[in-house]
């Protein structure tokens, strides 16, 4: 290939992953091994013992469990929303995040579904839902979405990764690397040699997937919505929750892009990689996105608090009072809808530092705001809890819960730090095709000033 | 003088730190108190249930007793027979279920006492209580005056020789079973006969007959405890579960058809597309091994 000297110039400018695993990596992994192991730990306890380890109880049937797997689904959905729109519309600037996105998606999409399986009280049961599925059920709607979401995003992700494996192949071919990994890369190759009609295809199948995976990602979000708004519960039986669930999703999906963007900057210096401009233009859009879930939680609140109905009201004056969910609340909301107008929006304020920061901040507010949407409204039935025990009537969160919840944490982390270690983070033979594109779109300009 | 301020020092850290330690093990060692609590309940085959709690600690703390041994006794004319001992569960609850048949011992005002007894242990205080009831029996008639439906129910205690005694001003439910609890149709108080009787309602539904289980319950009064008296009959609206009406709805058997052709359309939309693209990635791959 023409192009290998480049790119492999490129791959070892900017990453270190051809090389073998040195201490600093194998300390990483044995840390998040460690988280993992606790939380396996934690999971063996509450398959042994049940439910009752956890903070879950009759009423408050969810907690942090459902908390995750909204927040972590909604990441997934999001990359693979993001990158879909970015890839469809040609956003060149766009092209080094691409990878991220996509290895967002499925990372998450891979343990979000677990913390559903982790709030079943009988999970042997789990099969029945297969056997006996009703469509009318919106759980099903869900494993179905989830499941179909799944398979097309991981075929996605391989399928942006194909041409980098090529590279990979021929760049690796005359390298002293493990064999098995020559072998790896030539098998996923998938015997793409950059012919002008493989070129073609690839890009005609990268484009229909991009396509199926955005309707497919706000479809699936939606019906997870669905699976809140169709409860008569106060809180969620909202017309409102489809969009709000996906704008919720595409906003954490943006903050997370930001935050992982800055690690890898600051940890293997790809300044020339995720320029300020990436932050920047991400960061406004984070600021926009605040503004419209603040917009859209607003229009929301007025409307449960102008019809006034008595269990509304309880649920709202626990949002509101100090001594229950205010703290919580009026912190997350500020995380949420103001920061980053205050942050991104004024110049003086504006780095890369502070947008990432920012946006760590947002997705704290934002998977606060999830438990702050679950929680208390289970704590709020239409009919008052009776005859049960104080401790039983408030969730509070035990350390099986939270271990769980720093394991998958981890295991995301993990997955990052082992893929990294086998194939480029960043879209190597994308950012080649948008360099030639410029040197031919500079070559026309100049032919062009030359005639005139 | 160093020396003896080092040593001073020391002494006192250690008297300090040897008051913590007995302070401490003097709270670790003071038992923690119990409650007992006992309810008498009667339930619709006129079986009596003791339900026994035993719990531990005091506000937002309390929980329960579990494996502790219970001792249950009555006194019959001032001698105390034992009944059993139960031993609580892991939420320090237990019962003891004494069948109809079964006539308490009574005190001069008609009261059966039951005596409850925790001898403690090396942890727990010793706790005591008692409760004691009156029985009381309920009979539910159906009748139909005039294509109206009544119900009457009946609240009587039997003497000694057998003779039924109209209890009066005693409040009851009435309701009817339903799937996850009882719907209460009416609460009113015994008259002077011990009657109370209302007008059943034609638009309750029953099952695929028309069966009704009507139940009429006593709440925790401070003299009887809970009772629950139930009698089915026909009287309820037929209900045809399994009518075509039923079915392709939301609770249905079946889906409703939009939905179907609905998930049809976006599945298959979705699925096509992506079989294309798979396609086209394997034909990408014949390109390079030179079969087109």
């Amino acid at each position: 290939m023409d192009s290998n000297l480049e790119a492999k110039e490129l791959l070892e400018q900017n990453i270190s992953f051809i090389e073998p695993p040195n201490k600093k990596w194998i300390f990483k992994v044995f840390v998040l091994a460690i988280i993992i192991g606790v939380g396996l730990y934690a999971l063996v306890l509450q398959v042994i013992k049940g439910h009752i380890i956890t903070g879950m109880r009759d009423n408050v049937v969810w907690g942090v469990y459902i908390v995750n797997f909204v927040f972590v689904l909604g990441l997934s959905y999001a990359g693979a929303l993001i990158a879909g729109i970015f890839h469809l519309g040609r956003v060149e600037w766009a092209k080094p995040l691409q990878r991220i996105l996509k290895l967002i998606t499925v990372f998450a999409l891979i343990i979000g579904p677990f913390y559903i399986l982790l709030c079943l009280g009988r999970p042997e049961r789990l099969f029945n839902l297969f056997i006996y599925p009703r469509l009318q059920s919106p759980i099903i709607w869900d494993v179905t979405a989830i499941v179909t979401d799944l398979i097309f995003c991981i075929v996605y992700m391989y399928f942006t990764y194909i041409k980098d494996f090529a590279l990979l192949r021929d760049i690796t071919a005359s390298s002293n690397l493990y064999s098995w990994r020559k072998k790896m890369y030539k098998f996923l190759a998938f015997g793409y040699q950059d012919i002008p009609e493989q070129r073609k295809l690839l890009n005609q199948a990268l484009d229909i997937m991009a396509a199926i995976i955005i309707p497919t990602t706000i479809i699936a979000y939606s019906l997870l919505a669905w699976l809140f708004g169709m409860n008569l519960k106060v809180g969620w039986h909202s017309s409102i929750f489809g969009p709000f669930f996906v704008l919720s999703a595409v906003y954490s999906g943006v903050a997370l892009l930001i935050l992982i963007m800055w690690i890898y900057r600051k940890s293997q210096k790809l300044e020339k990689i995720f320029t300020d401009n990436h932050f920047i233009y991400l960061g406004f859009a984070l600021m926009v996105l605040s503004l419209f879930y603040g917009y859209f939680y607003f229009s929301d609140y007025i409307t449960d608090w102008y019809n006034m109905q008595k269990t509304y009201t309880i649920l709202w004056d626990k949002y509101f009072d100090f001594s229950q969910y205010g703290i919580p609340f009026t912190i997350s909301i500020f995380m949420v809808a103001f920061l980053p107008s205050i942050i991104i929006g004024i110049p003086w304020f504006r780095s890369v530092n502070s947008i990432a920061i920012t946006a760590i901040l947002a997705l704290a507010g934002l998977w606060m705001m999830r438990y702050l949407m679950i929680v208390p409204v289970l704590e709020t039935p239409y009919l008052p809890i009776q005859d049960i025990r104080e401790t039983w009537v408030h969730y509070s969160a035990t350390w099986i819960e939270w271990s769980l919840t720093l394991a998958g944490i981890a295991l995301f982390t993990l997955f990052f730090v082992i893929v990294g270690k086998l194939a480029p983070i960043i879209p190597i033979s994308e950012m080649l095709e948008k360099k030639e594109k410029n040197k031919v779109d500079s070559l026309n300009k100049s032919k062009l000033a030359t005639s005139n | 003088m160093k020396t003896n301020y080092i040593l001073n020092t020391t002494t006192l850290f250690l008297c300090v730190f040897c008051c913590l330690v007995a302070s401490y093990n003097a709270v670790a060692q003071k038992k923690s108190k119990t409650r007992l609590k006992a309810y008498y309940e009667k339930i619709s085959n006129d079986d009596k249930v003791i339900s026994v709690i035993l719990n531990k600690g005091s506000g937002l703390q309390i929980e329960g007793v579990p494996n502790a041994e219970i001792f249950l006794s009555m006194y019959d004319n001032e001698k105390e027979i034992e009944l059993t001992s139960l031993f609580t569960d892991s939420n320090g609850e237990t019962k003891l279920i004494i069948e109809a048949n079964y006539v308490f011992p009574k005190d001069e005002s008609g009261y059966s006492v039951i005596t409850l007894n925790y001898n403690g242990n090396d942890s727990l205080k010793a706790s005591k209580n008692k409760i004691k009831f009156k029985d009381l029996n309920i009979d539910i008639s159906f009748d139909i005056v005039d294509s109206v439906k009544q119900i009457v129910v009946y609240a009587f205690n039997i003497d000694s020789i057998g003779n039924k005694l109209p209890i009066n001003e005693v409040e009851l439910h009435i309701g009817v079973e339903r799937l996850f609890s009882t719907l209460y149709l009416q609460k009113n108080e015994t008259d002077d006969k011990g009657i109370v009787s209302m007008e059943f309602p034609n638009d309750i539904a029953g099952d695929s007959i028309g069966n009704i289980t009507l139940i009429v319950k006593i709440d925790d009064h401070r003299d009887y405890g809970t009772i629950t008296k139930s009698a089915k009959i026909n009287w309820g609206m037929i209900v045809d579960y399994n009518s075509k009406s039923n079915a392709r709805s939301l609770f249905g058997d079946e889906a409703p058809l939009w939905m179907i052709i609905s998930v049809i359309i976006i599945l298959s939309g979705a699925w096509y597309h992506f079989i294309l693209a798979i396609f086209k990635v394997l034909k990408m791959r014949r390109i390079d091994s030179g079969i087109i």
